[in-house]
């Protein structure tokens, strides 16, 4: 069959005409990954391109939780189902990146349903753990509050006791990553920091590909897909707006975010508490931090630029400050800023928006094989990319059904030893742990890295522990174009330090790896303590204000030397 | 009785405290730890205003470099000075704190300001502009041509230290300097390298271990204009063990310029100390609760509960690094909880929002917070003095940032020496028993 003939009866395009690819996906968070994984596996050949980085946009910026959402049981109870189901599923090909997060809800004397407020949500948790089992969670439980009060001693109020329920969190960055490679394992491209800026389409409308250009460069080459799905996130609007009226038919509600990210674990327990306006809010421990989330506000702004503003980052301590005062004190070392990619609803309060997930055929609005995946969740990602791919599959005549929840993400299959690991290769039992988290039975392949080199099992980044050999693991295996790149792979640069104690040996690693000179070697070390200061500057105070002074006279010399001439 | 009282130890509050001394007052020492002093790079940063576009000529003598701070940045406290007493305070910095530290056996190279900066290769793997350093700093200037290769001493297996990405980045920087290339050679030694910076340059102070570098560096080093090490050549030995190895070698042997956490900056904190020591200065150790009798301050209270009375005080007590300046509920001094002010104006006592939100194009108007001084250096409130007696040197002073301009040591020497000599005209030396 020619590319004429598909023209001539496009819904019955299939494969058909000369291809580059038969799926090109655009975005790389977690439904464009999972989604390219999903084909790859059935046998389609995949191109994904990611204007920035892996997981830069909504996933990134998530609570990194791959939980059931019980807030959702009010208003959307089949995402609360779906979640529970596909959490599942997550945690099975992902054993090695997820961590648990017990959970407590203090019940207050004066809260809104008074003293029968345990009662209520004692209820409200059982209809919850009725879907628990699809996570592996273990049911809820109802805690005096003495028992309340031993877990957490640093809750203080007027409390009738809690109820203690089960989350699970995980890394999203890492998620995506994993996604990317094991696509890749299975035949797909991936290429960050490659926007789509143009969707290419046939006289009959049909679409063929796309217009890709590399961030910061001027020439743009076509892409010829037999499909192209955009899982543009909160950019999805604008990505189907690439095929004009074509497009219609992806609306959304972009809802901005915000965590706050302390230094250090300061609870065991995730707890949750209600903000000001009555709104669910919570702290809990994610990997060797504290966070606090999330805010939910309709965002009407730049979607390439957000920070967190001065209103979002009181409410939240406010919030929690109220139950747990010693947080006040607290070492405030970031705001992480996101934008929800969900789907458009008129008159509802952003919270009680469906956290659903659409896959739309753009057939209808006359822009055949072309796809947008909508909306959804992370703690169903799989699921969403599922769907999209069955779609996809089906126009491309491919018959193979969905394997991603059979096989593991890259070192899922299993989770070495700590103690093993660290006595073989002279490495601290932290680090171990560290390290398997995040590459699972891959770890004693990364560490085989320290072993080129004298310095190879040295400590790049001291807050998380990151080895030498993760960093150059991570920019020689892991998509790491700039940087930057590394905070989303190996946790670099992620703690108080923000970069001022690893960031110029990072740089020197990352700059001998590609072969970089000085120059672009410096610009690499910028790029990335730009990044941290872009979540730093909102929250700026106490410590971390002094730790900001230090970074920024401990490198002055160096921004001092890009705008220096000769001294002629 | 005591005429002056200085909070702070770093460089401005030894130096206000040595120029105080040297006037005949009595003076006494309120310092609770190291300050950003202690983390110095080795260099003395007097002045460097880099090009505000590619296009502008850069300026050549470090007092030209002044004159063009104070051109640009009027809130600067060389601004706030002028440049005589600027320069005149420098001068006068200088000469009471370079023999205090020569004493303590930590000598500096001279002060020319009519001199150009000189290019210090730094272990950033960048070439820095210094108008001062330690001496052991001092002998080699990247900013002009260099025929002769230099050394660059690899320790086995240092990561913080990678000699041959630093020599790349050194002669990326004096290439483009000085318009010719140097060479730099990575010469390896033996000696484990990957120990803190500090504890290696604890075991080079065992002669034997010194003696063992010059030994693996000896056949190494013919022909080179000169070594580079990382700063590690000794903690308080330092003068003997820089020495010995340069005599061992026959070369110039240079340190870089260092990062934190620098030797260099840990040898100039302990010489400091000693210094004040040495000019039988006592510490009373921190100081909190200033006592107010009218528009004078009369003394603190001491961590140990007692008060401390001065005739006059100078305020001395760094930035956020040192805690001079804080932030908890609102940017403040921390002992007088005097307002504060940055480079781009006064900061509303109340306002998150003012400090939180950078201006287009700048980096954060918070890491340029300080007091508001008058042309006394003394703290302002409400448009005048806050109090008449009171006078401040050092990062504490607002309207700068080393970040733009490489200045902190001089505005330490100027504001030390012109805040003691201002407190004492204050005070009538010696009028007390």
């Amino acid at each position: 069959m020619t590319a004429v003939a598909a023209r001539e009866n496009p819904t019955a395009g299939g494969r058909a005409g000369a291809a580059d690819v038969d799926v090109l996906i655009i975005g790389g968070g977690v439904n464009g990954t999972g989604l390219a994984r999903d084909l790859a596996k059935r046998g389609a050949s995949v191109l994904l391109c990611e204007k920035g980085d892996l997981a830069r946009g909504a996933s990134g910026g998530s609570s990194g939780m791959i939980h059931g959402g019980p807030r959702y049981l009010l208003h959307d109870v089949e995402t609360t189902r779906h979640s529970c189901a596909d959490s599942g599923y997550i945690q099975r090909i992902a054993p090695h990146i997820i961590f648990r997060i017990p959970f407590i809800m203090p019940v207050e004397r004066g809260g809104e349903f008074g003293r029968l407020g345990m009662l209520l949500y004692d209820t409200y948790f059982s209809v919850y753990d009725r879907f628990t089992p699809l996570k592996n969670g273990i049911p809820h439980a109802r805690l005096s509050r003495e028992d309340m009060l031993a877990i957490e001693p640093g809750l203080v109020g007027d409390f009738l006791g809690g109820i203690a329920l089960d989350e699970w969190g995980i890394d999203p960055g890492r998620l995506c990553v994993l996604n990317a490679l094991d696509a890749e394992a299975h035949g797909a491209r991936v290429r960050t920091y490659t926007e789509v800026v143009g969707i290419l389409r046939d006289a009959a409308g049909v679409v063929i590909g796309g217009r890709l250009r590399r961030t910061g460069e001027e020439t743009v080459e076509e892409v010829r897909a037999h499909a192209v799905v955009n899982c543009g996130g909160p950019w999805a609007a604008k990505v189907a707006g690439l095929a004009g009226e074509g497009g219609a038919g992806v609306r959304l509600r972009p809802g901005k975010g915000v965590h706050l990210v302390y230094e250090r674990r300061l609870c065991n327990f995730g707890i949750m508490t209600q903000a000001i306006d009555g709104r669910q809010v919570f702290m809990m421990p994610y990997q060797n931090e504290t966070w606090v989330g999330t805010t939910d506000d309709d965002y009407y702004g730049d979607l390439d630029d957000v920070t967190a503003t001065t209103d979002e980052i009181r409410y939240l301590c406010e919030a929690l400050e109220r139950i747990v005062p010693g947080l006040a004190g607290q070492r405030l070392i970031g705001a992480r800023t996101g934008v929800r990619n969900t789907i458009y609803g008129w008159g509802v309060s952003e919270d009680a928006l469906s956290r659903g997930y659409a896959v739309v055929d753009h057939a209808r609005a006359g822009a055949p094989h072309f796809y947008s995946l909508a909306g959804g969740k992370l703690a169903s990602f799989r699921l969403q990319a599922q769907e999209a791919a069955d779609t996809v599959a089906h126009q491309l005549g491919i018959l193979a059904a969905c394997d991603t929840h059979h096989h593991a993400l890259p070192g899922g299959d299993s989770l070495p030893n700590e103690l093993e690991l660290s006595r073989a290769y002279g490495i601290a039992p932290l680090a171990a742990r560290r390290l398997i988290y995040r590459h699972g039975s891959l770890a004693p392949k990364v560490l085989d890295i320290g072993r080129e080199s004298s310095t190879g099992f040295a400590t790049v980044c001291a807050s998380e522990p990151t080895l030498e050999c993760e960093v150059r693991y991570c920019v020689r295996h892991e998509h790491v174009q700039r940087l930057g790149d590394l905070m989303a792979r190996c946790r670099l640069a992620i703690g108080p330090c923000q970069g001022s104690d690893c960031g110029l040996r990072a740089a020197q690693i990352f700059g001998e790896e590609r072969g970089l000179d000085p120059t672009s070697v410096r610009e690499a070390l910028m790029e990335l303590l730009g990044r941290r200061w872009h979540t730093a500057r909102p929250v700026l105070g106490g410590a971390q204000l002094a730790q900001a002074e230090l970074l920024m006279t401990e490198y002055t010399g160096l921004w001092q030397a890009p705008a220096m001439t000769p001294l002629a | 009785m005591n005429d002056l009282l200085v909070i702070g130890s770093g460089l401005a509050g030894v130096t206000a405290a040595l120029e105080a001394k040297r006037r005949g007052a009595h003076v006494i020492m309120a310092s609770r730890s190291w300050g950003a002093t202690a983390m110095s790079t080795g260099a003395l940063d007097i002045a460097f205003s880099p090009a505000l576009s590619p296009a502008q000529q850069l300026p050549r003598t470090v007092a030209e470099h002044i004159m063009d701070i104070i051109a640009h940045r009027p809130r600067h406290p060389y601004g706030v000075l002028g440049v005589e007493r600027t320069v005149a305070g420098l001068r006068q910095g200088m000469s009471v704190i370079a023999p205090a530290l020569a004493a303590q056996d930590l000598a500096l190279a001279p002060l020319d300001l009519e001199a150009d900066n000189r290019g210090l290769p730094s272990t950033l793997g960048a070439v820095l502009p210094a108008a001062s350093a330690l001496a052991s700093h001092w002998d080699a200037d990247f900013y002009v041509p260099q025929s002769a290769p230099f050394g660059i001493v690899q320790f086995n297996g240092s990561a913080a230290f990678d000699a041959p990405r630093l020599a790349e980045g050194v002669a990326c920087d004096a290439q483009a300097a000085s318009g010719t290339l140097p060479q730099l050679v990575v010469l390896p030694v033996p000696m484990d390298g990957r120990v803190p910076a500090a504890v290696l340059a604890r075991s080079l102070e065992d002669v034997n271990v010194l003696d063992e570098l010059a030994r693996s560096l000896a056949p190494q080093v013919r022909g080179l204009a000169g070594v580079l090490l990382p700063p590690v050549l000794g903690l308080e030995k330092h003068a003997f063990v820089w020495r010995r190895l340069g005599e061992a070698l026959g070369v110039p042997v240079i340190e870089m310029l260092g990062h934190i956490p620098s030797v260099p900056g840990l040898r100039l904190a302990l010489a400091l100390e000693a210094a004040l020591v040495a000019a039988g200065i006592e510490n009373v150790g921190a100081v909190s609760a200033p006592i107010i009798e009218r528009d004078r301050v009369v003394g603190l209270a001491t961590a140990k509960g007692n008060e401390v009375r001065a005739d006059a005080f100078v305020l001395a007590s760094g930035r956020f690094i040192a805690g001079g300046v804080h932030w908890t509920n609102a940017c403040r001094e921390a002992i007088f909880d005097l307002p504060v002010v940055t480079e781009h104006g006064e900061l509303a006592a109340d306002s998150f929002e003012s400090m939180v939100r950078p201006l287009p194009g700048e980096s954060h108007p918070l890491l340029t917070a300080g007091v508001l001084v008058d042309r006394e250096l003394r703290p302002m409130r409400e448009g005048r003095p806050a109090y008449r007696n009171l006078f401040a040197a050092g990062m504490v002073v607002g309207g700068f940032a080393s970040r733009y301009a490489l200045c902190a040591d001089g505005v330490a020497l100027a504001t030390g020496a012109l805040a003691a000599a201002g407190a004492l005209g204050d005070v009538a030396i010696g009028s007390k028993p």
